[in-house]
């Protein structure tokens, strides 16, 4: 009977720690993949659940971009916007008044970052 | 952390405003910052701020995304520099201009196409769709 108790304990035991360390591998694999897309990283288990869900920035795909970017600029003569990896170069002149209404529609897209070079007249 | 304290004020002024849907995360040394409003004024505030913090927008350390667009159901006003605004047969500049809207004009949101075109209707009963960002809930 004592060794049946025993038995049975040891079970529960080694149950348990087998479930801590499976449980510890789970949290550790989402950490990884998501490291290098945010950095208000902090291991509270809140903070994990955020950073799955729409916290991680979504970027759009070049072909989408150049797409959009067509449309963004036409009423911008003298501006060109380029694409590449996700960053948007934008060249050429403008007026200071119309500036913001670019940026506006640029700012919308998606796109990684925006690298303003253009000359302001 | 430190891009959020360069544009604290802009973030405090979209949470004072309301805006629904704010998310600022920060990565790859770019701040970005998503959110919606009902009212194109708070727009232009935020967008003030964020030109005073970097003036001319030069430091390319900010995407600041914030959608004023008009909903589906209700009236828009045209906000182009000046000229009318293109009504196209569908999402997308290379598609067939069927109309046009005057600067100003107040005109009704039947669907959002995607995050840059929406359908729209005149009042003379013209459909088409336009370019979101030359539309303001009014």
């Amino acid at each position: 009977m004592y060794m049946k108790k025993k038995l049975l304990a040891g079970y529960m035991l080694s149950f348990i720690i087998l479930s801590l360390y499976i449980g510890s591998c789970k949290g550790r694999s989402p950490e990884n993949t998501n490291s290098d897309t945010a950095t208000t990283t902090t291991t509270t288990p809140a903070d994990n659940t955020t950073k799955k869900n729409p916290d991680t920035v979504v970027i759009s795909e070049d072909d989408s971009l150049r797409n959009m970017i067509t449309d963004a600029v036409k009423d911008y003569p003298g501006v060109t916007a380029t694409v590449d990896q996700g960053v948007v170069t934008l060249t050429g002149n403008i007026t200071r008044e119309k500036l913001p209404k670019l940026m506006m529609s640029m700012n919308s897209l998606h796109p990684k970052k925006i690298v303003n070079n253009l000359t302001i007249k | 952390m430190a891009l959020q304290d360069k544009y604290k004020e802009l973030i405090d002024a979209a949470q004072t405003a309301g805006v629904s849907n704010l998310k600022v995360v920060e990565s790859g040394g770019v701040l970005y910052i998503n959110g919606k409003t009902s009212d194109g004024k708070v727009k232009d505030n935020l967008w003030n701020i964020y030109n005073k913090i970097d003036p001319d927008f030069r430091a390319g350390d900010l995407i600041l995304n914030i959608d004023a667009s008009a909903a589906p159901g209700t009236k828009a006003k045209v906000t182009t520099q000046s000229s009318n605004l293109n009504i196209r047969k569908g999402p997308g500049t290379d598609q067939e201009i069927v109309g046009k809207a005057a600067h100003n004009e107040v005109v009704t949101v039947v669907t959002r196409a995607n995050d840059q075109w929406s359908l729209i209707r005149t009042d003379k009963g013209q459909e088409g769709y336009v370019y979101n960002q030359y539309l303001i809930q009014v």
